[in-house]
């Protein structure tokens, strides 16, 4: 694993000296979380974020994923600066570009695994297309979940879960796939079938960027970014 | 499935809390429109108890008075016209204006003198004194004259008559007694208590008899109108009378009208506040229900922003979920306040004012400005919750 041979390529995902700090809760100075973050995703690019708690890596994914803003730097995405575009742009690029899993709680309890994958397409008063219903249908199929569409959250395993999301993620055809330790709550079986599908859409070309604590996963990835203290470093400790 | 599959889905998970929302909002509404309604008919039916009271227009004959005098010597005044009105005409003029609702009561009046002395069987005859005698419409004037405490019962044949207090004492009159006006025998039926007002001074009897007996066919001095002003301004009311009875000087008598209209809107005010605060009392339960809602969902929030809601989105669903419940509780709250008004008024036995009929406009606009006012309740909280950062909804638990 290099970061060599994605230098040259036209990057997807491009971040530059990203800054952020969180205010302090007791009233004291700023804690910095990022210090100057850089990196290059190339298309079709599988990359694991590695790093201690606390180190900044969920951070980072939500600013790359443009759900919070830096206080300063940089991310391109198909070379377009986007912490520096109108709110209606950063809806568009969350509704259409990008697709965020968590560790758990990403999805609406009350709506069933098909109205949860079909959610992106529920932001207004017109009905959701009889084609994408049925597109929804089939990438259920596709994560291992036919038979389950009309299932409650609250009637899924945490695997399932992870796979209606998952299946959110391909309904819309997400250009890139942020993932936060996505195998996080589960046990070591289920999450190795997440990881498996998360490896077999890898190869099948979609862009991914995975935040994980387990070497054993991150080893999966075409290459592993390690964070400490707000820093990106090269290798794990 | 599209942006209300959201709301609608919560709402029905969560039924307890929509429910009690629910039943919150349609408390407020029903005790709304059931006070409301019942308010406007006791305000009705109040103002048709004052009428009892007293008249509060006036209408006579226009006069043009002189006074004269000559070498210094007053002659009194000097009546140019002669000061009566057509009797069944003006009431018939009065009936029929544009507002005849509004008229509760036409008492005309026909003002004679006579010479009446003690009746036979007087304990202390008195010579023949001038006493004004007074011919009504016995079932108008008595709507108007609620406060006389009659000794004896009002006459129920042309030949009786009432006696003022004063008279009475004057010539000794009492229930049963026959006296002699202009040549014919009257019987006095009853007497009427002191009341301190020109009523003391007089002898009452029907107005047929008076315009028969006193050679007036079909005349009247001045008739007095009662005319209820909840639902219109009295000076309508006089305008109408005037051009219904061109020639004739009408009054309002103003200190009346603004006296009653004073209890009436006393009451109507006292209802309106009321539910003004029953409304906002259930404002703010919508309001503090949604926030705490907002901040339960605040994760919720964070999903439908992930995958790309806009702050309008998710506005959207928050501010429809309190339209649902506005219209719903709308809808249930102004049927069961009609009915309960009915009941109400039923159990007070407002019988004499017709009841709130059902009306389906009402129902649209009541559910109409309901769903307006949890929506503008919701609408804080909703704003509050599309302002999250995606990130910041995400985090939090
Ligand atoms: N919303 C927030 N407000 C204040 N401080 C925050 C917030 N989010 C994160 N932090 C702080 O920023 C630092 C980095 O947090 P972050 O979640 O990015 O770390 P992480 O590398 O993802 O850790 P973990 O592996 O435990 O998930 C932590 O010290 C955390 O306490
Ligand atoms: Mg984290």
């Amino acid at each position: 694993m290099t970061t060599d041979h994605t230098a040259n390529a036209p990057a997807i995902i491009e971040a530059r000296d990203l800054c952020k700090s969180y205010p302090a809760t007791d009233g004291g100075a700023p804690a910095p979380v990022l210090r100057g973050v850089s990196l290059r995703v190339a298309p079709g690019e599988f990359v694991a974020v590695a790093g201690r708690s606390g180190s900044g890596k969920s951070t980072l994914l939500n600013v790359l994923a443009s759900l919070t803003l830096p206080d300063s730097g940089t991310v391109l995405f198909d070379g377009q600066d986007i912490t520096r575009v109108s709110e209606a742009r950063r809806n568009r690029l969350r509704h259409s570009d990008f697709a965020v899993i968590f560790q758990a709680h990403h999805l609406m309890p009350y709506l069933t695994a098909l109205e949860n994958v079909l959610l992106p397409f529920m932001n207004g008063l017109a009905p959701v297309p009889a084609a994408m219903a049925e597109k929804g249908r089939r990438v259920l199929d596709r994560v291992g979940l036919s038979g389950k569409a009309g299932s409650l959250p609250g009637a899924l395993s945490g695997g399932e879960q992870q796979r209606v999301a998952i299946a959110r993620a391909l309904v819309r055809d997400a250009r890139v796939l942020f993932a936060d330790e996505p195998t996080g709550s589960l046990d070591t079986a289920t999450g190795e079938a997440i990881m498996e599908l998360l490896a077999e859409l890898g190869r099948d070309g979609l862009t991914t960027v995975m935040v994980t604590h387990n070497p054993d996963y991150a080893r999966r990835a075409h290459r592993t970014l390690v964070m400490r203290d707000g820093l990106m470093v090269d290798s794990l400790d | 499935m599209n942006i209300l599959t959201i709301p609608l889905r919560c709402a029905r998970k969560k039924w307890l809390r929509t429910l009690s929302l629910f039943c919150i909002f349609t408390l407020g509404v029903a005790s709304i429109v059931a006070l409301r309604e019942v308010s406007a008919v006791v305000g009705e039916s109040l103002e048709r108890k004052l009428t009892s009271f007293g008249a509060n227009i006036m209408v006579a004959p226009a006069r043009e008075t002189l006074t004269v005098s000559y070498g210094g010597l007053p002659l009194g005044d000097l009546l140019l016209d002669e000061g009566h009105l057509p009797h069944a005409e003006t009431a018939r003029r009065i009936r029929s204006i544009e507002f005849s609702a509004n008229i509760a009561s036409v008492a005309p009046k026909l003002v004679t003198m006579a010479r009446i002395g003690s009746p036979a069987g007087a304990a202390a005859p008195v010579a023949p004194l001038p006493v004004a005698v007074i011919g009504v419409d016995w079932p108008e004037e008595l709507s108007l004259k609620g406060y006389w405490a009659i000794d004896g019962a009002a006459p129920k044949t042309p030949e009786g008559v009432l006696a003022g207090h004063t008279v009475a004492a004057r010539l000794g009159l009492a229930p049963g007694r026959v006296v002699d006006v202009n040549g014919h025998a009257v019987t006095v039926t009853g007497v009427i208590g002191a009341t301190g007002s020109d009523d003391d001074n007089v002898l009452l009897a029907d107005i047929g008899f008076v315009q028969r007996v006193f050679n007036l066919p079909d005349k009247a001095s001045f008739v007095e109108v009662a005319a209820l002003c909840a639902g219109c301004p009295i000076d309508d009311i006089v305008a109408q009378l005037r051009t219904a009875l061109p020639g004739q000087d009408i009054k309002a008598l103003r200190h009346v009208v603004e006296q009653r209209m004073y209890s009436v809107h006393f009451a109507q005010q006292l209802a309106l506040v009321v539910s003004l605060v029953i409304l906002l009392t259930a404002c703010a339960m919508v309001v503090m229900s949604m926030l705490s809602a907002v901040n339960e969902r605040r994760r919720e929030i964070g999903i439908l922003r992930s995958v790309g809601f806009s702050r309008s989105g998710v506005f959207t669903v928050f501010a429809s979920e309190a339209l649902l419940v506005g219209v719903a509780a709308g809808l249930a709250g102004y049927l069961s306040g009609h009915g309960l008004a009915l009941k109400v008024l039923a159990l007070l036995h407002m019988a004499d004012v017709a009841p709130p009929v059902f009306s389906p406009a009402a129902l649209a606009l009541t559910t109409g400005g309901i769903a307006a006012v949890s929506v503008l309740a919701a609408a804080f909280p909703a704003w509050k919750a599309s302002r999250v950062e995606p990130a910041a909804a995400l985090v939090s638990l």
